[in-house]
Formats: structure tokens, C-alpha cells, sequence
């Protein structure tokens, strides 16, 4: 085995037979859906019970009820009592004073008057403040009971005819050069945002692993008996890759985890809901219905836009900034760790590789929104931004001009990078106890051999 | 034949030269002392005969070729700043080292069975080397260090760490290698070692080569000329014994002998001592005070500095 490949095996058993490393293979997807759920569940999640006392001067939205001892909805379908929202609402026609609704069992005070009817403006009051959901769910309640009152009262027509001929306008957007149906960029966009937020964690996680473990080779005074049998360049490299390819293990697993979990999710869901007689009832429908299934199927968003996706270029590029993209920061961190002596001295060399990173991730961002912007298109070539915006713009439809020259900048940066580090590194990994800042790293990368 | 040749080498890092025309002749099948003060660039040499780093200008050979790449796995390397990966077993941090020298997985495994039995450490092999000790993790270092059989070895401080025990089993196994035809260049400032052990020296200062040479010659070059006299009689009697060139330095008495330390004149030998001297009193003893590595080193780089500021 050559001495480079000795090296990328050694980092890589080294690095896979570590518990963390089965730790996090095996619980990361959990933990990453965990964190996940429990953000999303903590932002929807309200439990508290709200009383809400609905104050209707002009009687919009209220009437009496039969027995005339107090006010109801107008509409029967709103203003309903639920256990997921635990929204009681009760209307008055009389103000509430301050203090008043202080001393109430009421905890949200909403006063709907002519304001309200006109500009939509209404004043709620509260004594704990309703999540965003709550308050979204109570405002909806408010927005569509005030429509019809509209609708009803003031135009004198059907709510159900109304509802009926009010319909949303989306453009199904053509590019005269291609002249084929194009699905919503920003949908697309999704997809290459998804790829570039993988290729952003995967540099930063195993950049971060690869100076470590240079920092480690240095502080344990390893690193002189090696280099007297390799050459730095090779340790340097063997360390990128062998590290990177941990990671794609890592990858790899996860994928197929996240495959078995789903497998194993939709198979436990298909069980409960006796999916097994829905596929043998699939198989006993006539031509015709399979058919109907077919187009339908073919008319829905959601499979045209799976279609609308070159899934192989994006895979392909997706496959080439990955690996490109790694190896140019693994190389800079690479250097960064051979440069100082400790996690402080690290600091302010690791901000102006990070920089870039987190430029790249926010122009992606903003190129969903904007997706011809000459901005988006600069750092979709800059080989620094590259890797995590040409997936976006890709994605949305970037000209081939844009690929090739983002594609070529990057092979030449990894070059030019690995160079620069390996001049870096060679020096750095050998000089002990020094504080080092940019002009002692400008000195080192002019030394001869 | 000369393991290692350097010739006329200069390196210089930024602004500081660490090396300036450094010249040095390793003899084959001999233990070589690289000595000097720290900072002197010893280490810079040692680096470029490792082809760590390259010089500016100058020429190395080995063993009659000029320096290549693939001479690394005939050179084994026991630098100062040592350690091993703490995570790694004894065994496969062993192996890795081996193979990475050019061994195979084979060989690697068999030299190593027979080094952990010489040293008594077969029980080590799967130990993580942090529960190791420094002492256990040195003997560890110096296995890998000479495990592919080197025609040159540099050692650098290989005694520091160890018990005087172990110290003396390294010492042994240096002494079996170079018996066996390695080459041996010893970097350290324990001068004992190096009386006992080298048999060239070059002392580097300031970066130059400021003494050099087999360590007999070397010595008789720092000869003061001063016996030690052990004798009975009266001082007196000495006195007159000791005409014209010859200097008694110091006349001490002790549990009835006396000492006297005498510094020969120009041109003349220990015979002509006796002589002078057998008339007058009774000589019990008589040995040359030769200076000691120590002594040398601290002379020559005194004399050198003085020289230079």
C-alpha cells in the first residue's frame, strides 16, 4: 500500500472504530429529528387554555341565542370549542373596561367596532400573550366571520357562491428558450438549498475534524516522526481524505438509516391502516381507473415538480461540490491546525475560512427569492461560495456558462488552495510555542523547502 | 566509507540563518555526537539529512548517493519532540509506523514480536499508548525508531525520560546496532553518553561547525598537559625536583599522601617528569587530567562566542 493510502486508512479506521463516531452515526438522524420536532413543537406548542371575550359593538358577528339570556356566533361553524386549540369564545355587545377584564375569568379581550369592519384593525387585549399560533387561529376566526358578515349583510349574496367564484391566481411560468412548462423556481430552489445545506455541513463538521486532528498530530510531537517518512503533503492530504471519507461513510449511513427508519414507519402506518387491502383493492381496479389515477397523478404540483428536476446534473454537481468543495476547505483548516498550537490561537484564522462559508449559505437563501440577481451568480462562481450556491442556482436554471465556470474556478482555487496549504502546513506543523499571526503565515508560504 | 556526507550547507529561515556552510563527515558503522548549545541548529541539520526540509545550498550523500527520497526508509529518526497517537493501541501504532518505513505487514509484525520480547513488553501490544508511561512510551519510540533495521539512526536526547536502568538497555541496544553495521548520529548535551558511546563529534554553534573530529582527537586537542602526582615526601623535596618547566599548579595532603597537579613545559614528556622527580621523592601515582566533554564543550563555545562579539 502506498504511504498516502497508509495514512488515509489509518485516519479512517482510527476515526469509524471511535464511539462518537457510532454515537452520532446512529443517533444523529434521531437527534437531528428530535431537535427538530421539539423546535417545531415548542414554537406551535401552546397549552395554555384561553378564554376569549369577544366585544361586538355593532353586533357583526353575534346574535342572541333562543332563550334571549345571552350572545352566540352568528355562524354555527365558527367560533367552535376545540381541544387542540382550547379557544373558548364568548361575545358582549357592552364594553369592558380595564379593570373589569382584569378581574375576569376572561385572558384575551378583543374589541371589534367599525374599525375593525372597515380597515380590518382590531384591538386585542390580553393578560398572557396567545402563541402565534393562537393568535393566528383566532384571528382567522375573526377575518372569516367579518367576510361573511360582508358577503352576506352588505352584498346580499351567498357565502357558498362567493367562496365559489373566489379563486387564487399563480402563473405557471415559461422560459421562452426552452419552452417547456417550467414548475415554481422557488420549489425548485428548495431542492438545491437542501443539497447546499449538506455540502455546508459536511465542509464545516469534517473541516473542523480535519484541523483537530492536526492540532492533535502537533501537540502529541507525532507529526516529526511521520514526516521523516512522508512527505507533509501526503500526511496533509492522506489526513483530508482519509477524514472525508469517514464523513461520506457517515453520509452514506445516515441515508440508508433514514431509508430503513422510513421503511419501517410507513410499513408500521400501513399495518394500522390496512394498507396491504388498499394495494390488493389498487390491483383489482379496471384499466380505465388506473388510468384517471395516471393523469390525475400527472396533473398534480408535487409530481411535476419531482419531474421538473434535472435530478442527474443536480446529483452529479451535487457529487463534484461535495467532494471539491471538502477537499478546498478540509486543505484550509488543514493548514489552520498546522498553523496554531491550541483551540484560543485558532480563532481568528478559522474566521476568514467560516466567512465565506456563511456568505455562500445566505446569497442561497436570497436566491430563492431573487434568482437571476448578478450577486447570486458572482459567489455561484467564487470557488469560496460556490459549492453551496450553484446548487440553488442550478436548481432554479443556471446557463451552462455559469456551471463550467463555477465547475472550472473551484478545480483551480483547490489547487491553488491545497498549494497554499501545503506551504502553510509543511512549516507550521514543525514550529512549536510560537504565536503566529497573518504576516509570520506570509513568511512561511514564501520559504523554499 | 561515510554513511552521511554533508557539504558546505546554509539554511536560512525569514531573516535568521540556521545553518552557515555546515559541513560534517559520518563514518560508517560509528556513533557520531551532534552536539551544541540549544538554538545552535542541530536540529536543522538532522531535519535536512531527514529531508524534512531542504537546504538553501550544499550537498548531502548517503552512503556515496546524493540524498533521495527514497533513502528515508534506510534512516530511522528518534526526534526530541517525540510522542505517538495517545488513542492507537501499542500493536497497531507500532505496525503503522513500520509499514509507513517501507516494511511489509508481514515483516512488520514479526521484528515487532521479537523487539516487545527483548524488551519484555509482549503484554503491551493491545494497551492504549495513554496508559502507557513516559518511560513505557520512550521504549515504544525507540522500536519504531530502529524496527526497519536503518543503515543510519538519529537519536535525538534518546536517553531523557528514561530510569537509569532503562537508560543503560537503550545505550546497549545502540552499541548492539552499530555492531550489526547502523550508523548512529547522537544529538544530546549529556556528555557522558557521549564519552562513552561516540567516536566522532561536531560541535555546532551559532551555526557553524566550530570543533570536529574523532572524540580521542578532540580531546588531545583540549590536552592542558597537567598530571596528577601522588607521591610521599616533603613538598620541599618536590620543589626541588621541579626545575625549570614545570609548573606546580596545586600541592593538597591527604590521609598521608600528597597531590600535586603539574603542567608540563613546551616540548616536554611525562618521562622527563619522572625523572626529575624519582630522585627527590617516593611516586605512588601518576595520571594525566584530561578534560572531560563537558569541559570541552563549554570551553570551545566560550572561546567561540568571545571570539564573535
Amino acid at each position: 500500500m502506498s504511504k498516502i493510502g497508509l495514512i488515509i486508512k489509518r485516519e479512517y479506521s482510527v476515526k469509524v472504530k471511535k464511539k462518537s463516531f457510532l454515537i452520532m452515526t446512529f443517533l444523529g438522524p434521531i437527534l437531528f429529528a428530535c431537535l427538530i420536532f421539539g423546535a417545531v413543537l415548542l414554537t406551535i406548542n401552546d397549552q395554555h387554555d384561553y378564554k376569549v371575550m369577544i366585544v361586538d359593538f355593532n353586533g357583526v358577528i353575534s346574535e342572541e341565542t333562543a332563550d334571549g339570556r345571552g350572545l352566540q356566533s352568528r355562524f354555527s361553524d365558527r367560533f367552535q370549542y376545540s381541544d387542540s386549540s382550547s379557544v373558548l369564545y364568548e361575545f358582549s355587545k357592552t364594553d369592558i373596561s380595564d379593570s373589569t377584564f382584569k378581574n375576569s375569568p376572561y385572558n384575551v379581550l378583543i374589541k371589534i367596532d367599525d374599525g375593525a369592519l372597515n380597515h380590518g384593525k382590531c384591538d386585542l387585549y390580553y393578560k398572557h400573550k396567545p402563541s402565534d399560533m393562537v393568535e393566528d387561529k383566532i384571528s382567522g376566526e375573526i377575518e372569516e366571520a367579518l367576510e361573511r358578515f360582508r358577503v352576506q349583510d352588505s352584498l346580499q349574496m351567498d357565502y357558498a357562491k362567493y367562496k365559489s367564484i373566489k379563486k387564487n391566481v399563480s402563473f405557471n411560468l415559461h422560459d421562452i428558450e426552452k419552452l417547456t412548462e417550467e414548475a415554481d423556481n422557488g420549489m425548485k430552489g428548495v431542492v438545491g438549498f437542501g443539497f447546499a445545506i449538506l455540502i455546508y455541513f459536511f465542509i464545516f463538521m469534517y473541516g473542523v475534524q480535519v484541523m483537530r486532528g492536526v492540532m492533535e498530530e502537533k501537540t502529541n510531537r507525532i507529526v516529526e516522526v511521520i514526516v521523516s517518512s512522508v512527505k507533509p503533503f501526503q500526511l496533509m492530504m492522506g489526513k483530508v481524505i482519509g477524514i472525508g471519507l469517514v464523513g461520506l461513510t457517515q453520509f452514506v449511513m445516515w441515508i440508508m438509516l433514514c431509508g430503513v427508519i422510513s421503511l419501517a414507519a410507513s410499513l408500521y402506518i400501513g399495518s394500522q391502516t390496512g394498507g396491504a387491502a388498499v394495494v390488493d383493492g389498487m390491483q383489482q381496479v379496471d384499466p380505465m381507473q388506473q388510468q384517471a389515477v395516471m393523469e390525475a397523478l400527472m396533473n398534480n404540483d408535487a409530481v411535476n415538480w419531482i419531474f421538473s428536476i434535472n435530478w442527474p446534473l443536480m446529483l452529479g454537481l451535487f457529487i463534484f461540490y461535495f467532494i471539491g468543495g471538502y477537499l478546498l476547505y478540509g486543505s484550509l483548516f488543514a493548514a489552520i491546525g498546522a498553523a496554531v498550537d491550541n483551540d484560543t490561537d485558532s480563532q481568528q484564522f478559522m474566521l476568514p475560512v467560516t466567512i465565506p462559508l456563511i456568505i455562500g449559505y445566505i446569497i442561497s437563501s436570497s436566491l430563492l427569492a431573487n434568482p437571476e440577481s448578478p450577486v447570486g451568480t458572482f459567489f455561484a462562481i467564487f470557488p469560496l461560495t460556490s459549492p453551496i450556491v450553484i446548487m440553488v442556482k442550478t436548481a432554479i436554471g443556471a446557463p451552462a456558462w455559469v456551471i463550467l465556470s463555477s465547475m472550472v474556478s473551484l478545480v483551480l482555487a483547490f489547487l491553488g488552495g491545497i498549494w497554499l496549504a501545503g506551504k502553510i502546513y509543511r512549516v507550521g506543523i514543525l514550529m512549536y510555542g510560537k504565536k503566529v499571526n497573518y504576516k509570520e503565515l506570509l513568511k512561511w508560504i514564501r520559504y523554499s523547502s | 566509507m561515510n554513511t552521511i556526507e554533508a557539504k558546505n550547507i546554509v539554511k536560512h529561515y525569514a531573516s535568521h540563518q540556521a545553518l552557515k556552510n555546515v559541513s560534517i563527515a559520518v563514518p560508517e558503522r560509528s556513533v557520531f555526537g551532534l552536539l551544541g548549545p540549544n538554538g545552535a541548529g542541530k536540529t536543522s541539520l538532522i531535519r535536512i539529512i531527514n529531508q524534512i526540509t531542504a537546504p538553501d545550498s550544499g550537498t548531502v550523500t548517503f552512503c556515496g548517493e546524493p540524498l533521495a527520497p527514497h533513502h528515508v526508509e534506510q534512516i530511522g529518526y528518534l526526534p526530541e519532540e517525540r510522542g505517538l497517537y495517545k488513542s492507537m493501541k501499542v500493536g497497531e501504532q507500532c505496525m503503522y509506523l513500520a509499514q509507513l518505513k517501507g516494511l511489509s505487514k508481514a515483516e512488520a509484525k514479526s521484528r515487532l514480536m521479537d523487539w516487545f520480547k527483548r524488551f519484555e513488553i509482549h503484554t503491551w501490544w493491545d494497551k492504549k499508548i495513554e496508559d502507557l508511561s513516559k518511560g513505557m512510551a520512550q521504549k515504544v519510540q525507540f522500536i519504531t525508531t530502529v524496527l526497519h533495521e536503518p543503515k543510519l539512526l538519529i537519536l535525538d536526547e534518546p536517553f531523557s525520560g528514561f530510569d537509569p536502568i532503562n537508560a543503560e538497555l537503550i545505550r546497549l541496544e545502540m552499541l548492539r546496532l552499530k555492531d550489526q553495521g547502523s550508523t548512529i548520529i547522537l544529538s544530546t548535551h549529556d556528555m557522558g553518553s557521549v564519552e562513552s558511546l561516540c567516536d566522532n563529534i561536531a560541535l555546532i554553534n551559532r551555526s557553524e561547525v566550530i570543533l570536529e573530529g574523532p572524540v580521542r582527537e578532540v580531546k588531545n586537542r583540549f590536552r592542558t598537559h597537567v598530571y596528577a602526582l601522588q607521591y610521599q615526601g616533603a613538598a620541599m623535596d618536590l620543589g626541588i625536583g621541579l626545575w625549570s618547566n614545570f609548573e606546580l599548579l596545586e600541592n593538597t595532603f591527604q590521609d598521608g599522601l600528597h597531590t600535586a597537579h603539574i603542567k608540563l613545559g613546551e616540548g616536554k614528556q611525562l618521562n622527563d617528569l619522572l625523572a626529575a622527580l624519582i630522585p627527590h621523592i617516593q611516586i605512588i601515582s601518576v595520571r594525566e587530567l584530561i578534560p572531560t566533554m563537558d569541559e570541552i564543550f563549554i570551553s570551545a563555545v566560550t572561546k567561540f562566542n568571545q571570539g564573535h562579539e
